[in-house]
């Protein structure tokens, strides 16, 4: 047994090792700092990353989600995921919508692919210039400025912009997926620093699964959730704890803008989270909606 | 998931919901959400299945200016109660923007929460209810200090519906500037703590004062110098002794708290040195500046604003070889605060034509 302790003890740890993404990158590269990866998803889903490596990602706007991570750190030696100092990095949910056609009186609409299945769907948040128009059930109801229907079955986007100027000159972006980061199957020991989320249905960063000892450090997630029109608003949580093995540290973050609750943390999860230093505001989406009325139109 | 609360029906989200157990909520800002600032609840029908939040402590956090209450508890009638919860040195600031009423609260605890503490509580209302318990179990108040400043109707700083035995509330204070009763319980009114008291026999050592803030204008909930809440309550068990959610401090920061200054005699004044004089409480705070009276000592302004650097001018010319000390009193423009002290020494040495002629 003390020899085995021994050998244990004296085995070498390979040093940890810093891998690079940019939006200039391939995933096919080594992910060096000369080559680095092209997606958050590809670098943060290697199941050979190990306790204590660091993936440093560059600025810029990240159009992915539902980033599900493999492999599990160590104490003391998480995985980091870092956004490059004084640079900003954006994990967006959303897709751009482009090629507006006009049907008269201040009316615009475009197509959409059919969704891929579950975890995406059909566009449940359309934004303009990164506001959530108001989202009607009928065709009827776009009646007035800022409001936006999704026909499911043509799969198309119709909005009458705020401004009555066509959508050509604003950003108009719709959002099609779950959630962005979610931490499941066990998997412990990660830290992500100085990211930004947004423009996700259900969470921007999901804790789950038995996953544990995550440590948020310096995010800033927000408008998160989908606009049903004829029901209530479903979940649209910043940051979901859930199930989870304990002891995650979320903390100097920014939750916002958000359907439902801004952090929601369930019966379920072991315990033992520190919340702190974190800025939680604008929840319930009546600073982000364009419209603030009722529900049901 | 919460929903509700705004008046014109659109459906709204709180800051944060808290049904897990052990969970530590700390120096947080929980500001403009739609709902609630927090909630604390159980959940019996939920499709995450049963909770019982249990052993959280929700401690040092700032809940304002959000649609609901600052913090909802809500035990809901579990069979098992959610226990030994504690809510601690939070500053709960005119919440219920969008749910004025007497049904509301800055703190609202509704049902099986047992052995919920709640201490060194900051509250002001201006919407509803200070503190509203909806048939509470043994919930446990101390050192908290309540403001309750609106006039809706029916509003208190405490309102109790419901209330069984086993609940217990001491060394707290409950303050109504306006007229109106203190408190209201299980639907009877009392117009002061003494009445409340022979009803109740609670809060046998609580006042119902003007706690004395820094600044209401600025939203600054620290206690005065002369704050009659300063160590009246109990410091243990976690507690602080002063009231409230700010245990005092002095309100000015000064550096450095010592000078000293070498001149030779007959020579030039030194540069003159400057003292930083800073908020700690967290706003811009007026400040005024004196000497102990030494002429070869003066300050270059007698008051200014945080944050500042306040010049402190040595005349030395006249002064014959020696050591001399003198300090500058630097205080927050507050009656009744101390000063703060820095201690200026002066060596004035002889000239070295003077020191040759010395035997």
């Amino acid at each position: 047994m003390v020899a085995l302790a021994l050998a244990g003890a004296k085995r070498a740890q390979p040093p940890p090792r810093v891998y690079y993404v940019s939006l200039q990158g391939e995933d096919r590269q080594p992910g060096t700092a000369a080559e680095p990866w092209r997606r958050l998803e590809w670098a943060m889903t290697r199941p050979f990353l190990r306790a204590g490596d660091v993936i440093r990602v560059r600025g810029g706007v990240y159009r992915e989600a539902l980033i599900r991570p493999v492999a599990s750190g160590e104490p003391g030696l998480p995985i980091t995921v870092l956004a490059e100092p004084g640079e900003q990095v954006v994990l967006n949910g959303r897709v751009p919508a482009s090629a507006w056609e006009s049907s008269g009186s201040g009316l615009y609409y475009t197509d959409y692919p059919e969704p891929g299945g579950f975890p995406y769907d059909h566009p449940f948040q359309v934004t303009e210039d990164n506001r959530l128009l108001y989202r009607v059930a009928t065709p009827q109801a776009l009646d007035r400025p800022g409001r936006c229907f999704v026909d499911q079955v043509a799969r198309r986007i119709w909005v009458r912009t705020t401004d009555g100027r066509p959508p050509s000159e604003h950003v108009l972006e719709y959002g099609v997926a779950v959630s962005g980061i979610e931490f499941r199957s066990g998997v412990q020991h990660w830290r992500l620093a100085g990211l930004a989320l947004t423009g996700f249905r259900t969470s921007g960063v999901l804790l789950a699964g038995r996953a544990g000892r995550i440590e948020l450090d310096g995010l800033d997630i927000g408008y998160v959730g989908a606009h049903r029109p004829g029901a209530d608003p479903s979940n649209g949580w910043a940051l979901a704890v859930q199930d989870t093995s304990g002891e995650n540290w979320i903390h100097h973050s920014r939750f916002h803008h958000t359907l439902a609750e801004a952090v929601h943390v369930s019966q379920s999860g072991a315990g033992g989270d520190l919340f702190e230093s974190n800025d939680v505001r604008q929840a319930g989406g009546a600073e982000w909606l364009w419209e603030a009325g009722p529900t049901v139109c | 998931m919460a929903l509700g609360g705004r008046p014109d029906g659109l459906l709204t989200g709180p800051g944060m919901i808290v049904r897990g157990s052990g969970e530590r909520v700390r120096g947080n800002r929980f500001w403009a959400n739609g709902y609630h600032g927090l909630i604390l609840e159980s959940d019996l029908t939920g499709s995450e299945g049963h909770a019982n939040p249990s052993r959280n402590v929700i401690e040092g956090n700032l809940f304002a200016g959000n649609g609901g209450n600052g913090i909802y508890g809500d035990g809901k009638n579990a069979v098992d109660p959610s226990t030994g919860n504690i809510l601690r040195f939070n500053l709960l600031d005119r919440n219920n923007q969008a749910r004025r009423g007497d049904g509301d609260g800055e703190l609202r605890v509704v049902g099986n929460l047992d052995d919920l503490q709640v201490y060194n509580n900051t509250i002001y209302s201006e919407n509803a209810n200070g503190v509203l318990l909806f048939a509470p179990r043994r919930v446990r108040l101390s050192n908290n200090v309540v403001v309750q400043v609106g006039n809706v109707r029916r509003t208190y700083p405490l309102r109790g519906i419901n209330v069984a035995a086993g609940m217990s509330s001491d060394f707290n204070n409950w303050y109504r500037p306006g007229p109106g009763p203190l408190v209201d319980w299980n639907g009877a009114e009392c117009a002061t703590l003494e009445e409340f008291r022979r009803q109740t026999g609670q809060e046998g050592r609580s006042l119902a004062v003007d706690p004395r803030f820094v600044s209401l204008e600025r939203s600054n909930f620290w206690l005065r110098a002369t704050s009659p809440l300063i160590g009246w309550g109990p410091s243990t068990g976690g507690m602080a002794a002063d009231l409230g959610a700010f245990p005092r401090r002095p309100l000015l920061e000064v550096a450095p708290r010592e000078l000293r200054l070498v001149v030779v005699a007959g020579g030039a004044d030194p540069p003159a040195p400057a003292v930083e004089v800073l908020s700690a409480a967290g706003i811009p705070l007026a400040w005024t500046a004196r000497t102990s009276g030494e002429r070869w000592l003066a300050v270059a302004t007698g008051s200014g604003e945080t944050p500042a650097r306040l010049k402190v001018a040595v005349r030395a010319a006249g002064q014959t070889a020696g050591v001399y000390e003198a300090t500058v009193q630097v205080a927050p423009a507050i009656e009744g605060e101390p000063a703060l002290a820095v201690r200026v020494t002066l060596t004035v040495i002889p000239s070295p034509a003077r020191r040759r002629r010395l035997p």
